[in-house]
């Protein structure tokens, strides 16, 4: 792109994130300090989705046991779980596809606010772009991505393996019911501890073995803006160190531990209560107040 | 330096892909050769959706008029329209973020088939390539994308923008009734005619002006593999050139062509009719006969 050329991303980046970073600043300080207290701890077994509720002003930290276990999230606002949640295009808007410290996952439209942010991640980035490249990381979004059955079974021929798609679908309907999981049917899930690197042309994923790169208690902690319902998939092809069949794919436990401050919940980032409508009340109305652009004239 | 390692999203594409290559292979011999048969035509219009029945069998064309108008596309099996669809996670996988001439799009899990394949792109890709590098593109794919009403409010702070999210809403309206609009969650959309090259590290897009490489005249087509409804946005961002301020963004109207071969409908990719469950009722069920990889033990 020319230095003339308007980058629309990187200043929607800039203008955006700009008034949530000092949220991003202070939880980071607190848990580098030593600062924050445990308040609940699971232990996820592979192969088994779960759901938990996360509330405001908490930390989420997920780490690694044993062995590096890819994990799939998926976040939802408990107030309305059907009509709020973490979206992976907003986040990867005012983001990347390949998340770091410091990135707002945004809500979806109208909404569009910060429910969580990545404040510490203590995985060797610079050893997995020395193995894997530049482009390479181990949390990333993918399209309405999250693995399913159906993709193993066309690919492998196996019937009915394990997948987040199946996992997720568990982890919401354990804590937020049936209706609102079938409300989600293919959520597009934030992932943690899964190497990849968009470095295929035309542009694709590459999934690297993780063993080599994360090590046992490695973690990430994000803070969390609003009371959630959160669903957690461990991703059956585990640490990727054979990807040859599912069946020989190593799979890990991992620890979610949620933390507070020491004197209770941290500070949030505000919710900026957005004016656009709810999109199918706003066609319904006639689309009243619509901005538009330009339409363009034949020469 | 990368160590060796099975490369599953490779492998999952040599695999699959080839199954379905020789429909679009075909196709494309067609139009190139001029003999497909014109079926309907309709010129669109900025600022609102389109929807179309496009049938097994049949190609659509989405072709430039008097200026490069960005379009996000989505398609919809028509008996099952809220349970089918083109799902840019499994198209991805099997093919990339910035589609080309043989991808197929494939449906969602569990179903998972090719329901188009991209067979002909008039678009100059080699001269897109030669200014942003060998990550640029027209045609792509983004986490859950289409733009929202409420991206735009928080980058550009106006309410109620003209938005992918809201036309692609309209049409579901209209042709899904307005409970199932209501209810289901827009998939990811599939874009043409937006200059973009992923170059940014971290990864993710650079939006660039179409102005010096989609001519009028371009199109790109594809081929349905079942009866499906296909619903479009013309993207409020227009041509792309100027996207400083959104009411200065110009839009243009395009025109969709929908063809069969002379004999009546082309050959299309099988049904390959997958066994694995719907998730919901699989979780239900107590994931009978689930397969499953190994349990990592600490050493």
């Amino acid at each position: 792109m020319s230095e003339q050329e308007y980058d629309l991303i990187k200043e929607a980046y800039k203008k955006v994130n700009a008034p949530y970073q000092k949220y991003y600043e202070q939880a980071k300080a607190a848990s580098e300090a030593g600062k924050l207290k445990l308040v609940n701890e699971i232990i996820l077994e592979p192969y088994n989705g779960k759901g938990f509720e996360l509330k405001k002003g908490q930390v989420v930290r997920y780490e690694c046991m044993g062995g590096p276990q890819t994990i799939d999230l998926f976040y939802m606002v408990k107030s309305r779980p059907m009509e709020e949640w973490a979206d992976t295009f907003h986040t990867a808007c005012f983001g990347s596809h390949m998340y770091s410290e410091g990135i707002h996952f945004f809500s979806n439209s109208p909404y569009c606010r910060p429910l969580l942010t990545f404040i510490r991640d203590t995985v060797d980035w610079e050893k997995i772009k020395e193995l894997y490249g530049e482009r390479a990381g181990h949390n990333y979004v993918l399209h309405n991505g999250a693995c399913s059955s159906a993709i193993y079974e066309e690919t492998f021929g196996t019937v009915n393996a394990n997948s987040c798609h199946f996992n997720i679908a568990q982890g919401i309907m354990e804590i937020a019911g049936e209706e609102v999981a079938r409300r989600h049917i293919h959520p597009a899930a934030f992932m943690n501890f899964q190497i990849v690197a968009f470095d295929k042309i035309p542009t694709a994923l590459t999934y690297f073995p993780g063993v080599e790169v994360m090590k046992d208690g490695d973690f990430v902690e994000f803070l969390v803006h609003d009371d959630l319902y959160a669903a957690i998939s461990p991703c059956p092809l585990g640490d990727q160190e054979d990807m040859t069949s599912i069946e020989n794919c190593t799979c890990w436990p991992v620890r979610i531990a949620i933390y507070e401050g020491e004197d209770g919940p941290l500070e949030t980032a505000p919710d900026p209560k957005k004016k656009s409508a709810n999109a199918v009340d706003f066609v319904k109305a006639g689309r009243p107040g619509m901005v538009t652009g330009k339409v363009g004239k034949k020469e | 330096m990368t160590k060796e390692f099975f490369d599953a999203g490779e492998e999952a594409k040599k695999k699959v892909n080839v199954r379905y290559h020789k429909y679009g292979e075909k196709a494309r011999e067609l139009s190139d050769a001029g003999k497909l048969k014109l079926v309907s035509e309709k010129v669109c219009q900025p600022f609102q959706g389109h929807w179309f029945n496009l049938d097994k069998g049949q190609v659509i064309r989405y072709e430039v008029l008097d200026g490069p108008q960005i379009i996000d596309t989505r398609y919809h099996v028509r008996s099952r329209p809220t349970e089918e669809w083109a799902d840019t996670y499994h198209s991805t996988v099997m093919g990339a973020i910035t589609p080309y001439e043989g991808m197929h799009y494939y449906s969602n899990t569990p179903f998972t088939r090719p329901l188009m394949t991209f067979i002909k792109d008039t678009v100059d890709g080699e001269k897109i390539r030669e200014k942003h590098g060998s990550t640029g593109g027209h045609s792509f794919i983004y986490p859950v994308a289409r733009c929202t009403s409420g991206i735009y409010e928080l980058a550009y702070g106006l309410p109620n923008h003209n938005s992918c999210d809201l036309n692609f809403k309209q049409v579901m309206v209209e042709a899904l009734g307005e409970e199932r609009a209501k209810v289901f969650h827009s998939p990811a959309a599939f874009m043409h005619f937006q200059i973009v090259d992923f170059d940014k590290v971290p990864l993710n897009v650079t939006y660039a002006p179409n102005a010096d490489f989609i001519k009028k005249g371009d199109y790109v087509e594809l081929l349905a593999h079942d009866d499906v409804y296909v619903f479009i946005s013309p993207c409020p961002l227009g041509d792309q050139n100027d996207t400083s301020d959104l009411e200065q963004c110009v839009n243009w109207p395009f025109k969709v062509e929908i063809y069969e071969g002379s004999d009546g409908p082309l050959e299309t990719a099988p049904d390959p009719k997958l066994k694995t469950m719907d998730p919901f009722e699989f979780n239900k069920a107590g994931r009978p006969g689930m397969t499953v990889g190994k349990v990592g033990r600490k050493e």
